[in-house]
């Protein structure tokens, strides 16, 4: 295997730099150049809320909506969702496979089940967010975005399709609970999530939307990445 | 999974590409067709062509009808419900419709901007009032609402006008075989629309009015090729249907069509008059059709009948 170039290493750190310090802002800041400090006191000034959070949501996900023809949809669905935020202030992703369970229309109840076959959607909300930490080990997070909704249901033999695509914007929250055991510096959460979407367009469906409100609400567990 | 993914892909892809109309109902069935046996009559205005159906009353008030409108380019408007004499009058019939199915004119707008072919519950019911100017075997004049009103031939009563196998014969034959075909495309929800996407790698048949099943399917999402399935299919007496309709397009339904269907062409104390159209000279371009449909009746030569305005007319081949 090659060495690597002196030349090389220099360009390597030369763009890692400026990404370890976006990713570790809180805790270059707080570093005092001189004297350095010990290594407990780095772990217990580092900012808890640099760095990426990556966590697994399992939720219940409500989609009710009123189309321009007059009808009031709803559709409930439990979701497997990823969250990943980042730092103190930074980008957010929810991305959430939906699975339909229930479906209602003007009154009228069915269990997907039995009308529909290969059910499925995707949640998707990408924003921006703050923390706050309220305790030690307790964070709250929030913030606005994006939000798309898209349903499938694939009709059963003699039976329509459903499929919609909404878009609009939304808003999310967690409360994060931070124990302080970390194993190989890598910081376990728990929490819960709860994530508001409304929607106001569906190219898919001739905008027959009027308006649709999307809400999800779940637990999370997740790490925190140096 | 693989369902799951192509199921998403093709939600995905359609999503951009196109747009399906307003949302369906929950759990609502394809077909919502009500069967109606009855007597076929068939009125035109100015080459669009209005086909009555009218069930017997078998002893009570109310009985089931079927009114067809087709005119041309492609566009079908069909309701069904029931019609009833008045008590007082029985000259004065109201039709009761319950049922619409739409398939619009749209060849000037490109295949990912149409609606195609919908379905729609009237409620309340949408009443037409009529009145019998004249009532034989073979005429029925109505007057009144223009949902319903037409000067009115008992279809297998001019059939018979439709006789050799000549050119003329094919062309005529093929005209009114076509008018079931057209016909059958009202009632596939979709049908002339991105909207065909729902039946990707499914098969899903559809009722004739009066018998049979056409069965459509669909296969490939960017390159779809699109089956239709005739099976002694028959919307109003006079025509029915057996063979295949298919066409191969990209998504900008720019393709051809394919396949063999026959047709059977029945006609009041004469035998029934059978052939078959071949749709392989049929262009597709943006979805609306050109070139020739190659049409032979049994015993004779294939001729070609040239898509778009009907030559000859239907009024020279009923004779109405």
């Amino acid at each position: 295997m090659r060495r690597p170039q002196r030349w090389a290493v220099v360009v390597w750190l030369r763009l890692l730099g400026p990404a370890v310090a976006a990713a570790h802002p809180a805790e270059a800041q707080d570093a005092p150049a001189v004297p350095g400090p010990g290594p407990e006191e780095v772990t217990t000034t580092a900012d808890p809320r640099a760095g990426w959070r990556h966590e697994f949501s399992p939720a219940w996900h409500m989609a009710t909506f009123w189309s321009k023809e007059g009808s009031h949809y709803t559709f409930h669905s439990i979701s497997i969702g990823y969250l990943m935020s980042v730092n103190a202030s930074g980008p957010y992703l929810h991305l959430s496979w939906v699975i339909p369970l229930q479906a209602r229309q003007d009154g009228n109840v069915h269990s997907v089940s039995s009308v529909y076959q290969n059910a499925g959607g995707l949640d998707l909300l990408l924003g921006w967010q703050w923390r706050k930490t309220l305790t030690q080990e307790i964070e709250l997070e929030g913030g606005p975005g994006i939000h798309m909704n898209a349903l499938n249901l694939g009709g059963k033999p003699g039976l329509t399709n459903f499929n919609a695509l909404q878009l609009g914007p939304g808003g999310m929250t967690v409360l994060r609970w931070r124990p302080g055991w970390r194993p190989h510096k890598v910081g376990w959460t728990v929490g819960a999530v709860g994530a508001l979407g409304i929607d106001l367009y569906d190219p898919l469906r001739s905008n027959d939307l009027r308006i649709g409100v999307t809400l999800r609400m779940g637990v999370l567990l997740g790490v925190d990445l140096p | 999974m693989r369902r799951a993914l192509v199921a998403a892909a093709a939600l995905l892809g359609v999503g951009l590409l196109a747009c399906l109309g307003p949302y369906p109902n929950v759990a609502e069935e394809l077909d919502g067709v009500d069967l109606v046996n009855g007597t076929s009559y068939i009125a035109l205005d100015a080459g669009a062509a209005r086909i009555l159906i009218l069930a017997p009353f078998d002893g009570g008030r109310t009985a089931p009808f079927t009114r067809i409108d087709e005119q041309q380019p492609r566009a079908v408007q069909t309701i069904q419900g029931t019609y009833s004499g008045e008590a007082t009058n029985a000259l004065n019939v109201n039709f009761s419709s319950t049922t619409l199915f739409t398939l619009p004119n749209e060849a000037s707008k490109p295949v990912s901007s149409r609606v195609g072919a919908s379905r729609h519950q009237l409620s309340p019911p949408m009443e037409s009032r009529a009145h019998i100017e004249t009532s034989t075997d073979e005429v029925l004049d109505l007057s009144g609402s223009s949902d319903v009103a037409g000067h009115f031939l008992r279809l297998l009563g001019r059939t018979t006008l439709i006789t050799g196998n000549d050119a003329n014969a094919a062309a005529c034959a093929f005209h009114l075989a076509n008018l079931a075909v057209e016909s059958s495309e009202a009632r596939i929800p979709g049908f002339n629309s991105a909207g065909l996407t729902q039946y990707l790698n499914r098969e899903e048949p559809f009722d004739g009015i009066l018998s049979g099943t056409v069965t459509i399917g669909l296969v490939g999402l960017f390159s779809p090729v699109t089956t239709n399935t005739f099976r002694n299919y028959a919307d109003f007496e006079g025509v029915v249907l057996d063979g295949v309709q298919v066409s191969s397009t990209d998504t900008g339904g720019n393709g051809s069509l394919s396949g063999v269907l026959g047709f059977r062409i029945g006609r009041d104390d004469l035998p029934p008059l059978e052939g078959s159209v071949d749709y392989r000279a049929v262009t597709l371009t943006a979805g609306n059709e050109s070139g020739n449909y190659l049409v032979t009746l049994d015993g004779g030569a294939t001729y070609p009948v040239p898509t778009g305005r009907r030559i000859p007319s239907l009024e020279e081949c009923l004779g109405l």
